[in-house]
Order: C-alpha cells, then structure tokens, then sequence
C-alpha cells in the first residue's frame, strides 16, 4: 500500500472484518486500520470469513474477491444475505475491474483496486461507516445513487486538497455562515453546496439552485424573489421566487459574479433583513434561507473591475470554500476515472479491465481543463465506442490528442544537488526578499496570472494583490 | 543513515549509502514510472539480477517503511516474515507456470505480485506484471518468455532487498 498523504483522524471508529487471502496483506492492511483506530477482524479464506462475520456482526467488511475456497462474490451475496445493513467494500486485483462491477451489482457498497494507497483506504473505509448508521438497512437503488452521486459530484479522491475540502464542508455545514464557493467549472461546485447543505440541521428543508448566469437578467429578479399574478406582462400567475422557495432550507446561487448590479442591491437587501418583496408586492415576507454562492471568477478581480459590489462581496465571502481543479488533485484522477469506469461499464453492459500504466500515466499528466465533467466525458467515450478489456491510450477519444500533443516531455526530478544550489542562493537574503523572488518567479510561470499563482502558493488573490500593490508602491 | 548490503552478499553491511546511489538508477526495479519501451514486450530483454543493495536502498523512506512504522516491533517482523514468503511463492509458482505455460496460474501469481510490489513501493516491477497479467490473459507464448527471465531476477532483487530489511529489523529488535 502505497502511504504518501499524511493521516487523518478517525473520529468515529468501526468494527471492521477483513477477509484477505494473502498473509501479508492482510498485516498491511490491518495495520494502517489499527492505526486509524479501528478494530479489525481476520480472516484468510471465505469460510472463515463468514464465521467470523457470524460471530462479530460487523458494520464493514472489507472483502478481497479473489479468496482460495470461494469466489469472494459469493461470500459477499451470503454475508449480505445474512445481514443486509453491512457495508462491504470489495478489493480487488488490477486487471479484475469486471468483478468488482459485478459486485457492485451484488449489492457492494464500494471497491478498491489494488494497490490502493493509504488514504484511499481510509477515505473509503470512512466513508462505508458515515453512509448510514448500522441498524438501518439499506436499499439497494439508494447504493447505486449514491455511487452516481459520488461519481457526479468529484467527491472521490483522497488527495490531500479533497481531505481539507470534506473537512471543511463537514465543518461549516453546522452552521448558518454564508459559504462562498470558488473554483473553475467542472470542478463540483454546485455538488459542493449540496454536501454543505447535506451536512447541515436544514437537510430535510428544499435546496434551491439558481444559475445567475443562465437567466436574462430581466427575469432574474422575478426567479430569485417571485411576482406578484399581473406585476408585469406575462406574470399571469403568482410565483414564490426561489428565496421563498427555499425557505427552511438553502439557496443555492451560481454564477454569482453574473448577477446585474441593480439586482446585487436587492440580494443584499434581502441578506441583511431576511426578507423578499416579490415583484409587484407591497409588503416584505420573512424567509428563513441559508445562502450559498459560487463563482467560476476571481470574485475579488469582478470587485476591483467594479462588476459586482463590495459590500455585497464581504456579506457573501463569509466562509471560503475553494474547489481544487483535477490536475491539483494527484491521483484522484485516477480514482475518477476508475469508479467513472465500473459505473459506465455497468450502465453500459460492458466489461472493462481497468486503465493501463500508459493511460494513468498520461492522466495523471493531463491539464483536464474540463475537470471533473471533461474526465466523466472520456470515460464515457471510452466505455461506449469499446467493447471492454483493458482501457488503452489507442481508445482515448481523439479530444484528448491535442492536449496531449501540447504535453512536453515528463517533468524531470529536480536532483539534490540543483536543489541545493538554488537553496544556496537564497542564503544570505532578507526574508522579505526571498519571498518577493518566489512570488515574481511563481506569477512568471503562471503567465502573469494572481489567482493561479496564488492558489500554488496557498495564499489568497487579495493577500497576494496587497503585496503586489506594496511593491509598485515601494 | 542508510544501510544497505555491499557487493558480496547480504551479510555484508555497510553504511555508505553514496556509493550504491549510482545503482538505484542502473536497476529500476523500484521508483518511477516505466517509459513506454520498457512496457513493450517486443523490446523486453533478459537482463541480469539486479543487485538487492540497490533495490533496498530505492526502499528506504517507502511505503514499507511506513507500514513497519505504523505495524511497530512485532507486528513488523511478522509482516516482513510474510512478505518474503510471499513474494517466494510468486517467484516459485510463476516458475513453475511460466515452464508450463499454465495462464490460469501466471494470472493469479502476477495478480499476487501486482498488489505486493505496489504495497511496498515497487512501482517498476509492479508495471512489469501488470504486462504479465496481461500477457497471461492473451495467452501469448512468446511474448511471456521474452519478459519472464528479466522480471524474475528482479523479482528475486526485491525478496534479497526485503530479505536484508528483514535482518536489520531483526537487529534492531531483538
């Protein structure tokens, strides 16, 4: 198992049945489980599996399908038979990826690919104990839902960005904050806000998504706040708006940097006093909404360009929730496009074997300037124009030719001894001096761009837009 | 500090890491990712067994190493007994299936090795019997015996590399 990412805390603990095969394996897998506090069962064959699971009633098992007594499926089909509510996530060699799909279909709730690193484990094991509380079965539409949700929202992946986003998310959910949510698109913004909404005490009140973008402005004010039946030609009904809509839940507003200036100072209005005056009536209404807000923009750089307002700006940038693009997420690429893979292979009918080494090599490589949405889209390409087998470069669609022409050779590892040298250079230097050489050398290879280099050097655009202005100034 | 096995055999330890540096690069058996050539069977070569110093010093500061940590004292001899037989009786029973050839079983050992390889680090080898397992699958006769002799030796480099942890952690526990 490869261990790169650092760990994070287990808070909840689960009893977990391990059913692997191999003995060596089995201590390594145990052993990262024990360190994450969890207690952990053995077992080496189907049988004793099941007799363990008898006896133990765990709330996970993690099951490897490749057992020397029984086909791991079968073992599944009878542990599920036995007691529906259990979790099981089934691990399985690299070239198998239709018997995990299979198994998925049986009724798993999640699979992993060997080798599978650390995080991952964890990532998934913490998942299949937070997805419903042991006592109550769980249906089986609801498992392939969810697996869709999963796929959809992006919120796979156990690189360390996503680990501080889940735990970010897990954080503000609890409470009314306005959270503001940046990042390009396809990156899982909207999912974002449903996660925050998901996790809050107002998950069973509506959720209520408008894209600002996508509505003519001379419309917006209607769907945000409703009319009056007459207000307006065409109004030949009464319509609550999405704010009244969403009361006793969240509003969901994307796209917001769209949104026309005169319309901006009745949103803040309505942030400040909680209430909505549709179109064309006279007296405010009292609505009780959560508000979320996401942009694909710097919504600092619309502030400064005068294109959305500032004091609407500090009203709504409570709570900062930044999704990461795909290409800063590591190997979660890979694991999008693997649960992408089964899930499409299902739907599809077909048989897939996994993604060859020069596939995730060249994925790991690629900018996906689409995200998320662009990976699901290849994916989906791959699945239906190929009967099945090992996903190979050759049934890539041809889309990806141009990025991958634009690709140079690979990265080559910096030595010690360079690393040592440009170290050596800086010694000597003021502090000050040494950040302003790394912060000019980061926005140079960023072509110029401050929300891009700021997000390299994990700092905000507005921190590094003051240091910028400090220095023109000096 | 970095111990690892000079020429001669496991016995032998010393401690200049620096002069086995030079080798970690001659014997990719752990480390970056294969380029495409080596991933193509047609271009496979023998080659001859790797030295384990080498193979042992691109361990150092891996995933195994993380897994002995998080195991602790006992828990991590009994990983590294296991491992090595483990991984023995990939060597053996890919042997044994290669000769044959019997598919069945050359997909089932390479299964076993994918997974041990990439548990503890040994991401080049790991991508040579992703090429196995595939080999397996199609059945072909003449691609498997040109990879098989070169991924072997590295196969038994990585077991002599563990096998040297295995004494050092028994040195240092015990």
């Amino acid at each position: 198992m490869v261990s790169v990412a650092p760990r994070v805390a287990e808070k909840a603990v689960a009893s977990i049945l391990l059913v692997e095969d191999t003995p060596s394996l089995q201590l390594m897998y145990r052993s990262v489980l024990t360190s994450a506090g969890h207690q952990v069962r053995t077992a080496g064959t189907g049988a004793d599996g099941l007799l363990a699971f008898a006896q133990s009633q765990p709330d996970v098992v993690l099951l490897d399908l490749g057992l020397p007594d029984r086909d791991g499926l079968d073992v599944m089909i009878d542990m599920l038979g036995l007691r529906p509510q259990t979790r099981v996530v089934v691990i399985t060699a690299n070239g198998s990826i239709n018997k995990a799909v299979e198994a998925m279909r049986a009724g798993a709730h999640d699979f992993l690919v060997k080798p599978f690193d650390e995080a991952r484990f964890l990532s998934v094991v913490r998942n299949a104990q937070q997805v419903a509380p042991a006592s109550s079965p769980r249906p089986g539409p609801a498992k392939a839902a969810a697996l869709a949700l999963d796929v959809q929202t992006g919120f796979i992946g156990s690189s360390e960005v996503m680990q501080r986003v889940h735990s970010k998310i897990a954080s503000v959910a609890q409470s009314m904050a306005t959270v503001f949510i940046t990042g390009e698109s396809g990156t899982g913004k909207e999912l974002c806000a449903l996660a925050v909404h998901g996790g809050s005490p107002r998950a069973a009140g509506p959720f209520i998504a408008l894209n600002c973008g996508a509505i003519p402005q001379d419309l917006l004010e209607s769907e945000v706040f409703g009319h009056l039946k007459g207000s307006f030609t065409g109004a030949i009904s009464d319509k609550p708006g999405a704010a009244a809509a969403a009361d006793g839940g969240t509003l969901f507003l994307d796209e917001i940097c769209e949104m026309a200036p005169a319309l901006q100072t009745k949103l803040l209005r309505f942030l400040q006093t909680s209430t909505v005056l549709p179109v064309g009536a006279t007296r405010p209404r009292k609505v009780n909404v959560r508000i979320i807000c996401a942009t694909n923009r710097d919504p600092l750089e619309a502030v400064r360009a005068g294109q959305f307002r500032e004091d609407l700006y500090y009203r709504l940038f409570v709570v900062p929730i930044h999704m990461p693009p795909v290409r800063d997420r590591g190997d979660d690429v890979i694991e999008i496009a693997e649960a992408a893979l089964v899930r499409f292979a299902t739907e599809e009918g077909r048989q897939f074997d996994g993604l060859d080494t020069e596939v995730r090599t060249l994925f790991r490589r690629l900018p996906w300037p689409g995200n998320v949405r662009q990976v699901l889209n290849v994916i989906r390409n791959v699945v239906v124009l190929n009967d099945g087998g090992m996903v190979t470069v050759n049934m890539l669609p041809d889309s990806l030719a141009h990025e991958t022409a634009s690709l140079g050779p690979p990265p080559i590892a910096t030595s010690d001894a360079s690393a040592q040298l440009a170290l050596a250079s800086l010694v000597g230097k003021p502090l000050a001096v040494v950040e302003r050489m790394v912060i000019e050398a980061t926005l140079a290879s960023h072509g110029g761009s401050v929300p891009r280099a700021a997000r390299v050097l994990d700092l905000s655009p507005s921190t590094l837009y003051r240091k910028l202005e400090g220095w023109a100034k000096s | 500090m970095v111990i690892s096995v000079a020429g001669g055999g496991p016995d032998r330890v010393m401690k200049d890491a620096a002069i086995n540096r030079p080798l970690v690069a001659s014997w990719p058996v752990v480390g970056a990712e294969p380029d495409a050539a080596a991933m193509d069977v047609s271009v496979a070569q023998p080659v001859a067994m790797p030295h384990p110093a080498s193979v042992q010093l691109a361990l150092e500061g891996g995933p195994l190493f993380h897994l002995l940590a998080l195991a602790g004292r006992d828990i991590g001899r009994d990983l590294l007994d296991h491992l090595i037989s483990d991984l023995g009786n990939v060597d053996q029973g890919l042997v044994l299936a290669c000769a044959q050839p019997d598919w069945r079983a050359v997909q089932s050992h390479s299964h076993v090795m994918i997974s041990l390889c990439g548990a503890v680090g040994a991401t080049r080898l790991q991508a040579e019997a992703e090429t196995l397992n595939r080999i397996a699958h199609q059945m072909n006769r003449a691609a498997l015996d040109a990879v098989t002799p070169g991924m072997l030796a590295q196969l038994g480099a990585l077991i002599a590399a563990i096998e040297v942890v295995r004494r050092r952690h028994r040195g240092v526990t015990e």
